[in-house]
Formats: C-alpha cells, sequence, structure tokens
C-alpha cells in the first residue's frame, strides 16, 4: 500500500516498474537483453527474474496490470515474445519452470503514432512488432465488440491520436495528449493519476517531417502518485522514453502558461541522459559534422521543460556509467545541476546500483531512496468488548 | 483462485502485494506449486517474505474469503512439523485469532499477524515454551501424530485407574467400560459385535505429553505411563503377548483430555533347544502366570523394550462428550433419566427426538401407527420409514444417532402396554405424551390415577391449525387435564376463537381428518414440551405447570381466528408478535378428578 518505482539495471535503456499505492503495477518498458537471459553473465543481471520475482500471479502466472511502451525501440522492447504472453488470455498458461514462464498483460498502453512517425531509414523489430499485432488485436476485439474484450488480457488504452481518424470509434480507449485520466484496467484507481503529454498528433506535414524517427514519438507521461491509499497524489513522476529536445521544446511551449504540468519529483533522463534531449548540439563528431563538445548550447526551452524539479527532486538516468567528457557525461551534469539546485540527487542506475533495481519508495513526505524498510513493532491491540459469537 | 482485476479478492491481494514489497526485502510471488501444499487451508495466492530484522523468511498466504480473513504465514524451511508448537504440516503457522480483520485495519493487521508468526518462532526456540505450549494443546498435538483412530465410551466421571474393555473391529479400536457395552454400542452403531477382543487399560496422569511426543515403548512408558496410578496392579492383568491398548486422561482446567496408544504384543519364546531342565522351568513359568499374571516389572519391561508403540487419536463417544463435549452440568441426571413417550406423531416424534439429542439416556416409544406419505412433511422421519412403525422406526433412528443410549419401539397403544409392560411406566422418570386426541389424553390422565403412578405426565399438543401450543406437566395428584378441557373436550379457557368452528381438514374420499399445520408450527411446539420436559427431570420446574405458545396476531387473523377476551389479558400490551406465557393450573371443581377429591 506504499507506492515505489523501480528502475532496473538495463545498462543504457529503460525497464520501470510503478507499483501504485493500490498494489496495481505498471511497468514502463522493457529491455531484457539475450545476455541477461543467460546464465552466469554477472554484468548483465537476470531483470526478467527479477521482474517475475515483483509480479502478483493469477492461477501460477504473473500478470502486469499495465504495460506501458513508450516507443518501438530495441531497447526498450526487447524480450517481449521471450517473456510476455501475447494473444488470447485464455491460452496463457503456467510453465513448467520458472524461466519459460511469461507475464501476462492485462492492459497495454500504447501509441499509435509511435509506429506512425518513423524514418523511412527506421527499422521495426520482430518485438516492436509484435507489440504492433497484440495492439492491433486488442483494438480489434474492442471495435467488434467481441466477447472478452473487456477482460484482463485483452484491455488497451490509446495514447494519443492517430493519422486519418483512426482513433475514430474507440474514443473510449483513447487518452488526447493534455488529458488527464486515472483508470486502470477499466477500474478508477484513486491512487494515480496521469497527464498525457506527448506525443501529439501534427498535421503540418514540415512539422512532421522534423519530428520523424521513432525517438520523437515517444510518450511523454507525467504521472502523480499517492504515498498511500487515501492520500493526495503529491509526488509527481515524469518519464519521456526517448524524446529529444523538439519535443521537449514544443512540450514547453504548449504548456509554459502552466509550468507545474511539467514539474516533478522524479525524473527520468530522456534518451537514457541522452545530450539529444537538452541540445541539438552533437557532442562528438558525427561524420562530416564537427562535434561541439563542451561548447554544445543547451536549448533553454528543452531545459526549461526539464527543470520544472520540485523541492529534493530525485533525478534517474537508467544508463551505463558515461565517460566524463562525451554527450552523456555533459547531460549528466547538467540534470546533476538541476537536481542539487533543489537540494535533490542524481542517480546511475548502472553505477548506483547495478544488480538489482533501483527502488524509490514514495513517502507522505516524498520520494525516498534509502530504501529502508519500515515494518514496524506490534501496534497496540485495539480494545474491543467482547463480542457475541454470531456464528456456531 | 483469484478472481480478475475488478473483484475485491484481486483489489486487495494487490494492495498486500504492495504493502509487502514496501515493507520487506525479497519479496516473491509464490507458484502454484507451492501454493498447493497449502490447498487444504483453502489457500489461493500468496507471497515469500523476508523480514530485514527476522532469522526467518515466510510465506504469506491468502484465501478466498480474503480481505474479511487474515492473512496466513507459513515458516519457510525445515519442517517443524510436530516439532514446535503451533506449526503444522509446510511450515504452516497456527496463529491465535485476534481482534481485527484486515479489512478494517488494512495497514495495521498484516504487521500485526507477521509480528506474531515471528514471536511464535523465536518462542519455539525456547525449551520451556515448547513444553508449556504443547502441553497445553496436547490431545491436539497427539492426534496430529497419531493415525489409526480410537472410539472411546469410556465414563471420565470415574477417576480411577482400571482395566477396561477393547476390541477392534472393521479396522478400528474400541474402548469402553464393560464388553456389554461396548458391543451394544458396536451393535447400535451397525457393525454387529464380533470383534477382537483386546485388554486395555485407562486411568488419569498428571503430566500431559509435550513435543518432542514419544517415538517408542520406552519413551511411552517412563514419560506417561508411569505417571499412572496404581499401575502395578492393573499391569498384571496385562499379557505382554497380546496387544494392549491405553488411554490417559489428564484434567485440564478446560475439562479432560484423552489420549490413546497401542502396544504391541510380542512373540515371548524364541526358537531354542528344548532341553528337560528348561522345560520344567518354563512350565512352572507358566503355571504362575496361570495363578498369578505376569509380574508388572516384566510387562513394563517388555513394554520398554521390544513391543512396538503407535499414538492414537480419541474420538470420545462417550454420552457426555456427545451430549455437551462434558460441559454439561445437567448430563448425568438426564443420561441415567427413563422417558416413557407415548405418541409418535409429528409432535412426539420431534419431542423424543430432541429429548435424545439432549441426552436423555432411555426413552420407549409407543405409537399404534405407521408412518404413512402425509406423515413425512413434519415427521422426525422420512420416506425411508414408509409403512413401518412410527415407535421402531423411530427408537431405531435414534439407536443408530445415539449409540450409547437405550430406546425401544412398542408397536402398539398405551392401554397394551400398561396392561402388559406396565413396570415401563414404574420405572420411568418422566412420561411424556403428544397423542394429538384430547380423548385419549382424558384417558392417560384418568389411568395414571388408576395406576398410582409417581411420575409427572407431560401433555403436548396443537391448538387450532397449530397457532397455539401447550406443554402441560401435572402429576397424580395435582389437577389434571381434566381440569383443563371441559366434557366436550375443548379447553375451559381457550386463546382462539374461529368463526368456522369447522378448521380440521378431511383427505379427498377418505373420512381421515388433520389440522393443515405445517413444520413450523410443530417446531414452536416441540420446543416448549422438550423444555417443559427437561426442566422436569433437571429439577427446574415441578408439577403441576402449563405453558402455552402463541402465535403472531397476524398469522392468526390470516387463518380466519381472533384472540378471546381472555388471551388479550394475557397479551403485553401493543405486542403483536408470537409469544409464550404460564397459565395456572387450578382445579376446575368440575371434573371427575375434582370430584373425587
Amino acid at each position: 500500500m506504499t507506492a515505489t518505482i523501480e528502475f532496473f539495471p538495463v545498462g543504457s535503456g529503460d525497464m520501470t516498474l510503478v507499483r501504485l499505492a493500490s498494489g496495481k503495477t505498471i511497468l514502463i518498458d522493457i529491455n531484457i537483453r539475450g545476455n541477461a537471459d543467460k546464465e552466469n553473465e554477472k554484468d548483465f543481471p537476470d531483470v526478467a527474474a527479477m521482474l517475475k520475482n515483483r509480479l502478483d500471479r493469477q492461477n501460477g502466472i504473473p500478470f502486469i496490470d499495465v504495460f506501458m511502451l513508450s516507443h518501438p525501440d530495441q531497447d526498450h522492447i526487447s524480450g517481449l515474445q521471450n517473456h510476455f504472453h501475447l494473444g488470447a488470455p485464455s491460452l496463457a498458461e503456467e510453465a513448467d519452470n520458472e524461466k519459460d514462464q511469461k507475464i501476462l498483460i492485462r492492459e497495454m498502453w500504447s501509441s499509435p503514432l509511435t509506429f506512425r512517425r518513423a524514418k523511412k531509414e527506421d527499422t521495426t523489430t520482430p518485438n516492436a512488432e509484435a507489440w504492433k499485432e497484440e495492439a492491433k488485436r486488442r483494438v480489434k476485439m474492442f471495435k467488434n465488440k467481441e466477447q472478452g474484450a473487456d477482460e484482463d488480457g485483452n484491455l488497451i488504452r490509446v495514447l494519443g491520436d492517430d493519422i486519418e481518424h483512426k482513433t475514430d470509434g474507440i474514443e473510449r480507449l483513447l487518452v488526447k495528449t493534455g488529458d488527464v485520466f486515472n483508470e486502470i484496467c477499466r477500474e478508477f484507481d484513486d491512487t494515480f493519476s496521469a497527464l498525457l503529454l506527448a506525443p501529439k498528433f501534427v498535421t503540418d506535414a514540415e512539422e512532421a517531417d522534423a519530428l520523424a524517427g521513432k525517438n520523437n514519438t515517444s510518450i511523454v507521461i507525467q504521472i502523480s502518485l499517492a504515498s498511500k491509499s487515501g492520500e493526495p497524489l503529491e509526488t509527481k513522476f515524469l518519464t519521456g522514453g526517448d524524446a529529444e529536445v523538439d519535443i521537449w521544446k514544443r512540450i514547453w511551449n504548449r504548456n509554459k502558461d502552466q509550468p507545474e504540468k511539467l514539474g516533478y519529483h522524479i525524473l527520468q533522463t530522456p534518451h537514457h541522459c541522452s545530450l539529444g534531449s537538452l541540445s541539438s548540439d552533437s557532442y562528438n563528431d558525427r561524420g562530416d559534422q564537427k562535434g561541439k563538445g563542451e561548447q554544445c548550447v543547451i536549448d533553454e526551452e528543452a531545459h526549461k521543460a526539464l527543470s520544472q524539479a520540485e523541492n529534493k527532486a530525485l533525478i534517474i538516468a537508467s544508463m551505463d556509467e558515461p565517460e566524463r567528457e562525451s554527450g552523456r557525461g555533459l547531460a549528466r551534469r547538467k540534470y546533476t545541476d538541476i537536481a542539487e539546485g533543489q537540494d535533490g540527487k542524481m542517480r546511475v542506475t548502472m553505477v548506483d546500483c547495478k544488480d538489482k533495481p533501483l527502488k524509490i519508495t514514495i513517502t507522505g513526505s516524498g520520494p525516498d531512496l534509502s530504501g529502508a524498510k519500515t515494518a514496524r513493532a506490534v501496534p497496540p491491540k485495539v480494545e474491543k468488548a467482547n463480542p457475541e459469537g454470531g456464528y456456531a | 483462485m483469484l478472481q480478475g482485476s475488478g473483484s475485491e479478492i484481486d483489489r486487495y491481494s494487490s494492495q498486500l502485494s504492495s504493502w509487502l514489497r514496501a515493507h520487506f526485502e525479497d519479496v516473491r510471488s509464490l507458484p502454484s506449486t507451492t501454493l498447493r501444499l497449502y490447498e487444504q487451508k483453502g489457500i489461493v495466492a500468496g507471497w515469500q517474505i523476508h523480514p530485514y530484522y527476522s532469522l526467518w523468511a515466510l510465506y504469506i498466504l491468502i484465501d478466498e474469503a480474503f480481505p474479511h480473513s487474515h492473512i496466513h504465514i507459513a515458516y519457510v524451511g525445515e519442517d517443524k512439523h510436530l516439532r514446535w508448537p503451533h506449526v503444522e504440516k509446510h511450515g504452516y503457522l497456527c496463529l491465535p485469532p485476534d481482534g481485527w480483520r484486515p479489512i478494517e485495519a488494512f495497514d495495521i493487521s498484516p504487521q500485526e499477524r507477521i509480528n506474531r508468526a515471528l514471536k511464535l518462532l523465536e518462542d519455539c526456540q525456547s525449551k520451556q515454551y515448547i513444553k508449556s505450549e504443547s502441553e497445553r494443546e496436547f490431545v491436539s498435538y497427539w492426534s496430529q501424530a497419531s493415525k489409526k483412530k480410537l472410539v472411546s465410551l469410556i465414563d471420565l466421571a470415574n477417576p480411577n485407574s482400571r482395566i477396561m474393555s477393547g476390541c477392534s473391529l472393521g479396522g478400528e479400536l474400541y474402548v469402553g467400560e464393560t464388553d456389554r457395552e461396548l458391543s451394544r454400542w458396536t451393535t447400535n452403531y451397525g457393525l454387529g459385535s464380533s470383534g477382537t477382543k483386546v485388554q486395555a487399560i485407562f486411568g488419569f496422569i498428571e503430566t500431559p505429553p509435550s513435543l518432542p511426543l514419544p517415538k517408542n515403548g520406552n519413551q511411552y512408558v517412563t514419560r506417561l505411563f508411569d505417571q499412572l496410578p496404581s499401575r502395578s496392579v492393573l499391569l498384571k492383568s496385562i499379557d505382554p503377548s497380546k496387544d494392549t491398548l491405553i488411554v490417559l486422561a489428564v484434567r485440564r482446567s478446560e475439562g479432560i483430555g484423552i489420549i490413546g496408544a497401542l502396544i504391541g504384543g510380542v512373540q515371548l519364546h524364541g526358537p531354542g533347544r528344548r532341553t528337560a531342565k528348561k522345560r520344567n522351568k518354563r512350565q512352572a513359568k507358566k503355571n504362575a502366570v496361570k495363578q498369578y499374571g505376569f509380574p508388572a516389572h516384566y510387562v513394563r519391561q517388555i513394554w520398554q523394550s521390544t513391543s512396538s508403540f503407535e499414538a492414537l487419536k480419541v474420538y470420545r463417544c462417550d454420552s457426555a462428550w456427545v451430549h455437551g463435549r462434558g460441559l454439561d452440568v445437567q448430563h448425568r441426571p438426564l443420561a441415567e433419566s427413563r422417558v416413557v413417550a407415548i405418541g409418535a406423531g409429528s409432535l412426539g416424534s420431534q419431542v423424543a427426538a430432541r429429548l435424545a439429542e439432549a441426552g436423555v439416556g432411555t426413552i420407549t416409544i409407543i405409537d399404534p401407527e405407521t408412518i404413512a406419505p402425509s406423515n413425512v412433511g413434519r415427521h422426525e422421519l422420512g420416506m425411508n420409514s414408509l409403512f413401518e412403525s412410527k415407535a421402531k422406526a423411530l427408537a431405531n433412528q435414534l439407536t443408530y444417532h445415539y449409540p450409547h443410549g437405550h430406546f425401544q419401539g412398542r408397536y402398539n397403544n398405551w392401554e397394551w402396554v400398561v396392561r402388559n409392560e406396565s413396570n415401563l411406566f414404574y420405572e420411568a422418570d418422566l412420561v411424556v405424551s403428544c397423542v394429538g386426541e384430547v380423548e385419549h389424553d382424558l384417558a392417560w390422565d384418568s389411568c395414571i390415577r388408576g395406576l398410582a403412578l409417581k411420575v409427572p405426565t407431560v401433555f403436548g399438543w396443537l391448538g387450532t391449525q397449530g397457532t397455539t401450543g401447550h406443554a402441560l406437566a401435572i402429576t397424580p395428584q395435582s389437577p389434571g387435564l381434566s381440569c383443563v378441557f371441559d366434557q366436550d373436550g375443548a379447553l375451559r379457557f381457550p386463546d382462539t376463537d374461529f368463526q368456522d368452528n369447522r378448521q380440521a381438514k378431511s383427505e379427498p374420499g377418505c373420512g381421515t381428518e388433520f389440522q393443515p399445520y405445517g413444520p413450523l408450527a410443530v417446531g414452536q411446539v416441540e420446543l416448549l414440551v422438550t423444555r417443559l420436559s427437561l426442566d422436569l427431570l433437571t429439577g427446574n420446574a415441578a408439577a403441576p405447570e402449563h405453558r402455552i405458545y402463541c402465535c403472531s396476531t397476524s398469522d392468526l387473523n390470516e387463518l380466519g381466528g381472533y384472540w378471546t377476551i381472555r388471551h388479550q389479558e394475557r397479551r403485553p400490551d401493543g405486542y403483536e408478535g408470537p409469544f409464550e406465557y404460564k397459565a395456572d393450573v387450578t382445579q376446575c371443581g368440575k371434573c371427575f378428578r375434582c370430584e373425587a377429591a
């Protein structure tokens, strides 16, 4: 009943498990690399096993309430087919051994734009195709009002409008950019709310070209969390997949009148702390283009979008340790400045917690990195009168 | 089985999971293979946790009633089943109930249960704790360690150590006070009386067994049997070559607990070369044994060294346990009571059955009729007794239900029984007459004066359409039934009146008349009559006494009746529900009894 966020040690990639105070789980991206599934790969922790151990089971099958895919890049969707059940939930079964056990996704949160706004040279992986097919299956069930469409394992929520009115008829499933929602698996949950900040469907062809590329279709979302059931939604978690500088600029411009919409107590640095989210410049040489090194210009608007940190904010970069003299190194320093400016902290998953998920507990006084368990002594017993035994 | 994400159990299970993960290290959801170990407890989901402040890992388990039920907890590790108190198979911890449910205090209850579990495990490290706790629930631990059953009819009110009667029948063991009692019980129970006799001993000891329980004859004898008073005398009657049943009782503050054991018989003489000298010596021993029995120390020694030992789970089937779990202070007077029940119709059969259920030891049922299909809807007996004598079938059923009791049926009218077995009435403590026909009851009322019976009679009957019920206790010396009814067989002071006097119905095309009341009306009067009967048997009431049950005004009006002025004087002001009252039993001054007086 205490909310937590865990960042899995997946190198430079994302895999984040949010457990709401209601107990519901939201998995944001996975990067279960091949080596992580092998035995004795100590640099590649077995994150699939870690995840399964953290999930509850139904009929012996571990399940996640929500799987949100920020965008279909390999470092955000690796391991989908190997570790998740795709297809009708009735076909999910308990495996003979834990390694082969697949996880049931009760509800998908998926953005159709992530599959549309790709550059021509972008390729989709089998895992991304599998996600797309599964999302289609679920949407089709809903559209056709098929039996079981509203059952766990067939549920989907569509984040963001699609082209050519393709989301017409599924308004019940649709969350438009700028909307706030607080339903999980078709049930109202008072321990969280989510504000969808991106992707935003653009009609202007030129602008669409400028934003082409999977990274720029990433879902950017601000999740507000209650520390416990019944408590206010005070803790904000901002996560934005691999959204790059152009997206953050636009998000800022759309919301600069209400900067609290970008406020956070916890920020997952976009694109694993890539400088590309803060600057249009390249740190290192890239082809003929000369890298600007430490002279890279930090985009003011993007920086503003990512620096609405609350007091004692935690900024988490899900990445390997970067070299100091690198784009990531520079970005890390920028984020550290943002965090420390608010008396907060910056942490890097593969540096600060490389063998197990980096865990943040949402307490009444904000996020807590210490991971201290809060088990208490036996509470005083409530004195009650001797009631009449109602049953023989 | 957990239901979908919208169900209450799923929602609270998620909350519990979240709470566990926030409070404990390395929380893992349990796979079905582990959950199956706790199938009998109704477990549907679980997690393994490892409290950082403890040495022990725990399984936190929930059943289908969660969150209306508490979490269950099992200890993960070497199975301490039957070595630690309150630890069952697969480490399942038997935690005492407490005063709240998770749904009431979700953030307190699981923590409190987990702390209790850890406290229990910590306590189990102390030998003293293991001893005192296991002694406190010794019957339970002994039973868990037992595979075989022993049915006991032992009278625990007798505190003396003594030789009992035992037998083995159909793979089960039985022990009672005498061979006759045992054989009657097994016959009544439908097993016959052809069991193999087994020698048996019973007695009280001071200190109950504690964990770990005895594993062999030596441990059993030195730890438990050696506490038995007069054991040396009892052992003289025991042949160590035969199996012996031993039942030991321990008096606790909450009552008496008993445990059983079977000590296996052993072959006393092995093969060997028989010389004349040896033969003579052996013969001399045999003669001594024949005359004096085996020496006590010899039997004890064999039990310690060679005999097999098996713990037995004792099922108390003695009357005191069956009719009140040993707590009913009225049990003995009831068990020794003799009741004659005249009439085994809809009311009489139920009253007789309730009296037997309450522990009345001897009931003779008299009724000249057989069960008809139309009786079954409001009778104690069912279709399986169709066309059988009501009296005999009911006695047989009671005998099967309570094999320790004495129940007999007489397929005849009471006049016949008075002529041929009048001793039944002279020896009885109470006669209950539920004939349901006033002329027969008046005849019995008249007869008891002639017989000079001293025992009271309770008359039970239902008023018109079951709207009222009566339980009237009289003695031959008191005002009688004739003081309550007039010469026409009508109540002198009725509670009800009906516009249509003909309330009885006729079966179609048949002269048989009946009152069309149902089983609920009978049930009310059955309680009234049974309670008065039991009060008389236990000295809580004395004849004459007349108790009357009246239904609600709306029920009466629905049936076309209304309350008489006399009833309205009795009925509490403004109350229209069912109620019960006591009527005075006075001499009418008009009947044959009063005239004779």
